[in-house]
């Protein structure tokens, strides 16, 4: 009984933490982005603002649009981020963890794309069409490196002989820098530059940012939505960014030191702040966007052939 | 009790040779007798899966009481019926989804001449798929490939157009020598050992290199029927022109034929690693093939059937990887995966070309579109979700359930798979989760193209009962979905201990050589040691 | 055709239905047997279908007498379950119909033997000879 009340407290605690950490992080974004444009960037606070300006205004639906779809994605999209944070463990073990739950969270990952994806098509707009297929071509790009990168551990935990390698408990608490040998150090350091790319694509900021392309296709994928969705997606896209950092964490940084909770956890805001700094704000600014001709041979191409190298040279 | 094989295989065919005498009282007479059949043969087969695991397998012969008795100077020449829990089982599933396909095609081939012979020929398909999982020796194993292939042929002819016709002939030119080769095989085995009876063969059988040359014959003869990557083109011709309901019979008999490949290459010729490494290379390639291939596709029924190919691949993938990882503790996990993937690609595959059918249905306009096909490049059909809302929710379902994504059935089978051919190569895991995102692209082009969108043009009322019928494919699904364990444990189990306990069907016919006059050798043939499965009470 | 095929067909028709009929009933004895024997008798019919071009018979005559013959198979299959297993013969080794008890050894062949194979052998002659004919009828109307 005190087991349940204690996970229902983690709970409510895991889905007010990570809209609030996912909101902060995008915030300092936004103003080491505008420093780094040598501009004065908004407060740190302001996607806070943003979200409460977005849920007192009315949401207007197109008319031929399908409504129960419009209006189910966000709800989707937000629900599936936070529940792939009970699977990752943060400080100790995750919440939900179970046996197999790495295959678990590379598949519900693609939850909040499919829900997007959907929620343009069906409303019935132009833009919307050509920003939902971008993110289908984005989708099916990052994938591939994304499966690559996920189960080198996994292979890393097996050939060491531990069981129940699938489950992200495990691997978490048995370090992976461990367990190679040279050779494979420079295969996780190269990983590690395929997975900031990953990170990248999966968030669909620049240089892969093609479905809300804003200067493009008019917002792209998340034309149509205004309102009380509109601030759904952007809670939802907050938390994907916690959840992915998150998850590649839990997977190849999972050093701490082992000492009260507070301090765990200020770590792992410290090694978040890192990979997003690195994957969110460094990449963006420093590069433009890909064409959409070019982003499936730039993800089966280039960033599979660095996460199949890395993979290679960890085998050996 | 032990007579349920042969009535299982019989009572439709009884049927399928009374129906032209019942068309002539009246056609609901016809229909209403198919149905009963049908209805019939669930619950004969449900008692038999019930009896098998209470008594263990049942080995039937046709016209003897045992199987040991013969003339007075010669060996038993028997058409021998055997039923393990895997093929009782697969039994019960086939005909569950079968009747209820029955009753999806009352609804949507109403108003077809012709549909007696129609129906005639679709329960002497199911004869032939039914049949084909209880053979016990190669004489009924070419009896039942030939019943199946040109039933398939009948039914794939039935609108008689000039596609139609066409495919017809692609297809009866590939399968007649396909049967042609599996008569070779069963010929080069029976002049080496003089039987026929599969158990005798496979404790005589001694791998020289004319039974590889028979393995290889009769190996590619069923994976003929069975359809992975490169035997597949008969597929694509066949499903682009047939009745949906001919389509997922069809589907059901390449399962079936997957389960009889691979009876006969472990009992009979052992475990060859050079054909089970190749079963699994072959299907990677149709996993990869089947997904890449359907993304180009421009035909809804093409589509269809380049998804079952790749569903296929997952299925010989987990259980051909847990032939190969023998005597490790993954075994058990890999076929139980492949084994699942039967039972939730024939829901999934079936629901979705359900629904296809449905589209097609309320899409027709009479002398308009034909029923063959609809290219999605002219976009004829659009914005289907304004007005049907239940269909684009069963199909949302069926896009979760299909790419293998929670909490549907594909994801509990896919999952068990993935896990278990880690172990063998991890690639083979990275190729299987690409396949299921390649399918959820294709699915949802498909889902934008037809559902979403403004509507073009006033469509059809939906059918009823098949809507009822995609419903009840639905309620399958998402059970399954939800108790993935309690299904696997009461079904999946005994069938993976029926697949694998190849030790035990030796022992079960025991050939014991008995001179007792000098006239007469009587050759016993014992049931040893019943397999119990568990009490089944 | 002029009349002189015509009354000859005539006249041929029972000889060759005779021959068939006569194969089909010693199938157990002599080689022959169902298939064989339909098809002479088809062949008979083959001749009537050619040597009269009007449509005399119709389709659905044929279809039903290979119904009768088909179901005539199956029920005395289905019959053997009750006494043993499914196509048992059932009426060999007892001296009732057609079951008189042969011993080992060479003979010159009893009609009255055979249980239910003489009986299968006439359902299969008449349905091969009805399907042939249907399949004749067919090509000829097209």
């Amino acid at each position: 009984m005190f087991n349940l009340i204690l996970k229902f407290i983690l709970i409510m605690l895991i889905i007010i933490g990570s809209i609030s950490l996912g909101l902060i992080f995008e915030g300092i974004d936004r103003i080491l982005t505008a420093k780094m444009q040598k501009r004065v960037g908004p407060p740190i606070l302001q996607p806070f603002y943003d979200i409460r300006k977005l849920m007192i205004k009315e949401s207007i639906i197109p008319k031929y649009a399908i409504k129960w779809i419009f209006e189910l994605s966000p709800i989707i999209s937000l629900t599936v981020s936070i529940l792939i944070l009970f699977y990752i463990p943060i400080v100790g073990k995750s919440i939900l963890g179970g046996s197999n739950d790495l295959i678990l969270v590379v598949y519900l990952f693609i939850f909040p794309g499919l829900s997007i994806v959907l929620g343009a098509l069906s409303s019935n707009s132009t833009y919307s069409n050509i920003g939902a297929q971008r993110l289908v071509i984005n989708m099916l790009g990052y994938e591939f490196p994304l499966a690559i990168a996920c189960f080198v551990p996994v292979w890393l935990v097996y050939k060491s002989g531990f069981s129940n390698i699938f489950s992200l408990n495990t691997i978490y608490t048995h370090n992976i820098w461990g367990l190679v040998n040279q050779i494979g150090i420079i295969g996780l350091l190269i990983e590690i530059i395929a997975i900031f790319l990953i990170i990248a694509g999966e968030l669909s900021k620049s240089p892969f940012d093609l479905d809300t392309a804003d200067s493009e296709i008019a917002g792209g994928a998340l034309a149509e939505y205004s309102g009380r969705n509109l601030a759904m997606l952007n809670l939802s896209e907050a938390v994907k960014i916690i959840a992915i950092s998150s998850l590649f964490i839990a997977l190849f940084f999972p050093w701490n030191i082992q000492s009260n909770l507070i301090i765990m956890f200020l770590i792992y805001i410290l090694k978040l702040f890192f990979i997003i700094f690195i994957s969110l704000t460094l990449i963006k600014t420093v590069t433009s966007r890909f064409k959409i001709s070019k982003l499936t041979g730039i993800y089966w191409g280039y960033v599979s052939l660095l996460a199949t190298i890395g993979f290679l040279l960890v085998l050996f | 009790m032990r007579n349920f094989i042969i009535l299982v295989i019989t009572i439709p065919l009884l049927t399928a040779f009374l129906l032209p005498l019942l068309k002539i009282f009246s056609k609901k007479l016809s229909n209403f007798c198919i149905g009963l059949n049908l209805i019939l043969i669930n619950i004969i087969s449900f008692f038999l899966y019930k009896s098998i695991l209470e008594n263990g397998n049942i080995i039937y012969s046709v016209g003897a009481s045992a199987p040991s008795i013969t003339a007075p100077s010669g060996f038993p020449i028997r058409i021998i019926l055997t039923a393990n829990a895997l093929s009782s089982f697969l039994a019960m599933f086939f005909t569950i989804i079968a009747s209820l396909t029955f009753f999806y095609s009352l609804n949507t081939l109403k108003e077809y001449a012709n549909l007696d012979k129609f129906y005639i020929l679709y329960l002497l398909l199911l004869v032939g798929i039914l049949g084909f999982l209880f053979v016990g020796d190669f004489f009924t194993l070419f009896v039942f490939y030939e019943i199946s292939s040109i039933s398939t042929a009948g039914l794939i002819v039935f609108l008689r157009n000039k596609e139609n016709f066409k495919s017809t002939f692609h297809y009866l030119s590939i399968f007649s020598i396909g049967s042609l080769f599996l008569l070779l095989g069963i010929g080069l085995l029976y002049s080496q050992y003089g039987f026929l009876n599969m158990a005798i063969i496979s404790q005589k059988i001694q791998l020289s290199f004319l039974d590889k040359i028979a393995l290889s014959f009769i190996g590619s003869a069923l994976l003929l029927k069975v359809g992975v990557f490169p035997f597949y083109f008969w597929k694509i011709e066949a499903y682009k022109v047939s009745p949906i309901s001919a389509i997922i019979l069809s589907i059901l008999s390449s399962l079936s034929a997957i389960y009889v490949m691979f009876k006969i290459v472990f009992y009979i010729f052992g475990l060859n690693i050079p054909f089970i490494i190749a079963l699994t290379l072959l299907s990677a390639l149709s996993i990869l093939f089947g997904n890449l291939l359907a993304l180009a596709q421009k035909n809804l029924k093409k589509i269809i059937a380049y998804l079952a190919i790749s569903e296929l691949g997952y299925i010989i993938l987990g259980i051909s990887s847990g032939f190969l990882m023998q005597n490790s503790k993954f075994e058990f996990n890999a076929i139980k995966g492949g084994l699942f993937h039967i039972i939730n690609d024939a829901l999934d595959i079936g629901t979705l070309s359900l629904i296809i059918g449905v589209i097609l249905y309320i899409a027709k306009i009479k002398n308009s579109l034909s029923y063959n096909s609809v290219s999605l490049q002219q976009n004829e059909i659009r914005g289907l979700a304004h007005k049907y809302p239940l269909l684009s929710i069963s199909f949302l379902l069926v896009i979760l359930a299909l790419s293998g994504l929670p909490p549907l059935n594909g994801f509990a089978s896919k999952i068990i798979i993935y896990e278990s051919i880690f172990h063998l190569n991890p690639a083979l895991t990275i190729i299987g989760v690409l396949g299921s995102i390649l399918t959820l692209a294709v699915l949802i082009k498909i889902f934008a193209l037809i559902f979403l969108g403004a509507p073009n043009r006033d469509y059809q009322p939906a059918p009823k009962i098949a809507m009822v019928v995609i419903f009840i494919f639905l309620s399958f699904m998402i059970l399954i979905g939800l108790f993935p364990m309690q299904f696997t444990n009461y079904f999946i189990n005994p069938s993976v201990k029926a697949l694998i306990s190849k030790p035990g069907y030796k022992n079960n016919i025991h050939l014991q050589q008995d001179n007792q006059e000098q006239n007469h050798s009587i050759i016993h043939l014992t049931l040893h040691s019943k397999q119990r499965y568990f009490n089944y009470i | 055709m002029n009349r002189v095929v015509k009354i000859i067909s005539l006249i041929m028709l029972s000889p060759i239905i005779i021959f068939g009929g006569y194969i089909i009933c010693h199938g157990h004895l002599t080689p022959g047997g169902g298939f064989q024997g339909g098809v002479v008798i088809a062949s008979a019919i083959a001749l009537l279908i050619i040597a009269f071009e009007d449509k005399i018979i119709k389709n659905h005559l044929f279809s039903l007498i290979e119904t009768i013959g088909l179901t005539f198979f199956i029920s005395i299959a289905f019959v053997g379950i009750f006494k043993n297993t499914f196509f048992y013969n059932f009426l060999s080794n007892t001296n009732y119909i057609l079951g008189k008890t042969i011993y080992f050894g060479a003979n010159s062949g009893y009609l009255n033997s055979g249980g239910i194979i003489p009986l299968m052998n006439l359902a299969v002659g008449v349905e091969v000879a009805s399907a042939l004919s249907f399949i004749i009828l067919s090509i000829k109307n097209k």
